[in-house]
């Protein structure tokens, strides 16, 4: 292991944990007050915002492979699992059961096509 | 009323999801860190001191494309940055609660706040017992870590191709990050938070053309909660108690 790749995923895993860490005691300090009002709208609403930017980025390669190398199939799957996925929370509301059957039609789907 | 155990085996049965999700994509990254000539321990080194997907990615391109550490460190931390946001939302999510004014072991947890442990404490927290504990984020922070560094290393030993032999298993493994996203996401939102749901992904959208995805997410975020703020039915509406 050279010394440059060391130093690089140190400083980067020490400042990822502090990122990530630091804000826990800032936010337990600060308490409830400091997190009311509109920081409060604004951090409540990151949270749903965060898991729709994550749900889009996540999506983003099936959907520019669609686009650019026609990929319908692939996006035809995709539109399956997530409607699998969509039914089952509603039916069940069990996110653990929507994610894994969603993803398992998913397979079936692509794996069926011809 | 008997209240759901909200303690570390459930986080750590919890994480279920997230360790289908993490452990093929780990087991791509170590194939891809021996690829770019990196050796098991640097693969496994990088995946539990850094223990961040898209930027481990990223660090064995740039490292092995010759760029500088300075360069390296720099972008990496950059495309790092929205963890900052994430233990805020959290915490302002369970702030009424006890376990929010006694954090004791946030040191161990915070480590293990990845997007998609994150993503599953913000679903934990849209529930209807609406419980959330240290222990819980614990037991589902460990999970995923021990699958991601599992995969790597097991990648790294078992270089390209790993699933090939079962392509339907390989693709639903691929796709388990869109439909826990979704299911999430189904878990959290209410009709007045459509604004913000919108708006995360059409910002999301244009900083991912223009910049990259990990910057699109940042600024999707950012936007959303922005959004948020504004008077009116995307305004969360914060109930005693509640998350």
């Amino acid at each position: 292991m050279n010394l440059e790749f060391l130093v690089v995923c140190v400083v980067v895993g020490v400042g990822t944990y502090l990122f990530r860490y630091l804000p826990t005691r800032i936010g337990a300090r600060a308490g409830a007050k400091a997190l009311s009002g509109r920081l409060g709208a604004f951090l409540a609403a990151v949270g749903v915002a965060s898991v729709a930017a994550l749900l889009a980025a996540s999506l983003e390669p099936l959907v520019l492979a669609a686009v650019s190398a026609r990929q319908f199939g692939a996006a035809a799957a995709a539109v399956l699992g997530l409607a699998t996925t969509f039914l089952l929370f509603r039916w069940r509301k069990d996110v653990a059961l929507a994610t894994m059957g969603g993803a398992a039609v998913y397979g079936l789907a692509l794996w069926l096509m011809p | 009323m008997a209240r759901t155990r909200v303690g570390f085996l459930q986080g750590l049965l919890g994480s279920l999801p997230i360790v289908l999700a993490y452990f093929p994509v780990a087991v791509s990254f170590g194939v891809a860190a021996g690829k770019s000539g990196f050796s098991l321990a640097e693969a496994a080194f990088m995946s539990f001191i850094i223990y961040a997907g898209a930027s481990q990615f990223l660090a064995i391109a740039l490292l092995a494309g010759g760029a500088g550490p300075l360069l390296a460190i720099v972008s990496l931390l950059t495309l790092n940055a929205r963890h900052l946001l994430y233990a805020p939302a959290l915490l302002q999510r369970v702030r009424r609660t006890e376990s929010a004014r006694q954090l004791k072991v946030s040191w161990l947890w915070a480590h293990g706040l990845t997007d998609e442990v994150f993503a599953s404490a913000l679903g934990r927290l849209a529930m209807k017992d609406a419980r959330w504990t240290e222990s819980w984020q614990v037991g589902m922070g460990i999970g995923a870590y021990l699958a991601w560094g599992s995969g790597t290393v097991v990648g790294a030993l078992l270089g390209g191709g790993a699933f090939e032999r079962w392509p339907a298993v390989d693709a639903a493994l691929g796709f388990l990050m869109p439909t826990l996203f979704l299911s999430l996401l189904l878990a959290m939102v209410e009709k007045r938070h459509w604004p913000v749901v919108v708006t995360a992904v059409a910002v999301f959208a244009v900083g991912s053309a223009l910049f990259s995805a990990s910057t699109g997410i940042l600024l999707g975020m950012v936007a959303g909660g922005l959004v948020g703020m504004l008077p009116g039915p995307a305004a969360p509406q914060v109930v005693e108690g509640q998350p």
